[in-house]
């Protein structure tokens, strides 16, 4: 049985479908990659998943008919961006994952520490939220998204415009989570390493899907974002993606 | 600590404010009268005033996540002083009717924006926003309107009442209703604070955490409407106090606000009845207190702030 899953789901924004009649399953455990052009409807596919935003026909399931309580002890989602107005401790940011528990003050500590751990930014426990840079900030969501405990993670492009030392540390948390994860992505190369299947978008609804090796190819790269890469593989299997 | 010291200065300006002002004889039943039906009613009306505006402020600071925001943001008070303002305009100047009409202006505002602003089942915090504050330019153009169009007698007073002040002469009562709006107010936003932590990231941070957004949203504006209601009909929109003692507090470390909440309505209260005895005092005396709270509160807060830009 699917952990998420989405039935004929459309979503529009005033008159313009973003997802149109999409249907989509996640089974437990199983890494799923989003790939696609800007525009193409990932992140509006990863927040119907997740309940935060309704959907004008279709089903997102269970969570559709859950609390958003239960949603949360369901799926966690960890958004591109997210920006504090507030000097709220790293610790108490990632603490509010817990929200929806109720733990005594020792229990919700430990939990937080073994998520900072996770994301290695334990020595940032203290620290303001609105102090971090970019990078950190991005692993502070991750961590708060670990602390839920749920079995399954929504990552909206968890790898973009960090640098390697940031990249590396969320490949290792998302490497070790051991529930399903859906993540939109353009990281080609960690789509290709870290997924079991990927899920290309176009416009609103599922172009292709399958094993990485079969899904990415030249030709789709040419099709989607009308550019001429050459996808090479080396003796470990790693992609690479030449432009 | 932070938290401790917020609680000692509350506890001190509480004991230390009833006994600022002209001397009194203990031998004397009238000043002894003054003492426990003026200057104890006052102190203590005043301590509620100020923790419900602090109170506020931190509430609907973090409904709409803008440290700008103020009690007075989402029109209730604009409502509860246009109902006060037209009652002096009407000639309903009793010290009972006023507080009476002030409320029933902040319920009508308040019922207002609720309907404005909800769509479908939902209160988008942007839409809560709108409404408000285009009722209270609304309300508080009505006002003027109403100013324009008094005798100039009637102007003062009610310019005098838009500052703001504690003399109700009312005795106990307004202690009373206004410690029952609290207790309501209190009842409702002060179990948040964790929800309000979660709500610091935006709606999505909140809601994929686990928090009724929508639900902790009506609950903050329904509390913090009652509270500043209650307290704008009585006292006026005592300015300042709900925009600047969070942001106090913040600098001194309290940013949670399970920690917040509690400290502000602290803060605020001690802050309110240490700037009203104040205006017992010689040359100042009868100042409204609406008008030290910016004059004492600017300068502690630009203090605050060169403090905290020296420690960086």
């Amino acid at each position: 049985m699917a952990i998420l899953e989405l039935r004929d789901a459309t979503v529009r924004f005033g008159a313009r479908p973003v997802l149109s009649a999409v249907s989509l399953a996640v089974e437990p455990r199983e890494r799923v990659a989003l790939i696609g052009p800007n525009g193409g409807g990932k992140t509006t596919l990863l927040r119907a998943l997740a309940g935060l935003l309704p959907l004008d026909a279709g089903e997102a399931l269970p969570i559709g008919d859950c609390s958003r309580r239960e949603a949360a002890h369901h799926v966690a989602y960890v958004p591109q961006e997210e920006f504090w107005e507030f000097e709220f401790p790293v610790r108490e940011v990632v603490a509010c994952g817990r929200y929806s528990y109720t733990d005594t003050l020792t229990a919700e500590r430990e939990a937080v520490d073994r998520a900072l751990a996770a994301v290695a930014l334990e020595d940032l426990a203290d620290r303001s939220i609105t102090e971090l840079s970019g990078g950190e900030r991005r692993r502070v969501i991750v961590a708060r998204a670990l602390v839920q405990q749920t079995p399954a993670l929504l990552m909206d492009e968890p790898t973009t415009a960090l640098d390697l030392r940031h990249r590396a540390a969320v490949l290792r948390a998302m490497r070790s989570f051991e529930g399903a994860i859906l993540f939109a992505t353009h990281d080609l190369e960690a789509a290709a390493r870290l997924a079991d299947r990927i899920v290309v978008l176009h416009e609103g609804g599922i172009r292709t899907q399958g094993a990485p090796a079969d899904v990415l190819t030249e030709e789709l790269l040419r099709e989607l974002f009308g550019v001429e890469a050459r996808l090479l593989r080396d003796d470990e299997g790693t992609l690479h993606v030449l432009l | 600590m932070s938290f401790s010291r917020v609680a000692i200065f509350a506890l001190l300006a509480l004991a230390v404010a009833p006994f600022v002002g002209p001397g009194l004889d203990w031998a004397s039943d009238r000043d002894v009268r003054i003492f426990w039906q003026l200057r104890v009613p006052r102190v203590l009306l005043g301590f509620l005033a100020g923790s419900g505006l602090a109170v506020a402020g931190v509430v609907l600071q973090a409904i709409l996540r803008n440290p700008l925001a103020t009690p007075f943001t989402l029109g209730v008070s604009s409502g509860a002083s246009f109902g006060v303002v037209a009652a002096l305009w009407l000639g309903l100047a009793s010290p009972y009717a006023m507080p009476v009409v002030g409320m029933a202006g902040a319920v009508l505002v308040t019922t207002l924006t609720w309907r404005i602003a909800r769509i479908g089942g939902r209160m988008p915090v942007q839409s809560l926003l709108l409404a408000g504050v285009a009722l209270t330019y609304l309300f508080s153009a009505l006002i003027l309107l109403i100013q324009v169009l008094s005798d100039p007698y009637d102007t003062v007073r009610i310019l005098r009442w838009l500052v703001g002040s504690l003399e109700t002469g009312l005795g106990f009562q307004p202690v009373l209703l206004v410690g029952v709006a609290l207790a309501a107010g209190f009842a409702l936003v002060l179990p948040l604070g964790r929800a309000w932590n979660a709500m610091g990231g935006g709606t999505d941070a909140a809601l994929g955490v686990g928090v009724d957004v929508h639900r902790v949203v009506r609950r903050g504006y329904v509390g913090a409407s009652i509270l500043v209601g209650a307290i704008v009909a009585f006292v006026g929109p005592i300015g300042f106090i709900g925009l600047l003692v969070p942001h106090a507090l913040r600098l001194m470390g309290l940013v949670d606000n399970r920690v917040l909440l509690p400290a502000a309505a602290m803060a605020g209260g001690g802050f309110l009845v240490l700037c009203d005895a104040l205006t017992n005092l010689g040359a100042i005396q009868r100042l409204p207190v609406g008008v030290l709270t910016h004059l004492l509160g600017g300068p502690f807060f630009l203090m605050l702030l060169l403090r905290k830009r020296r420690l960086h």
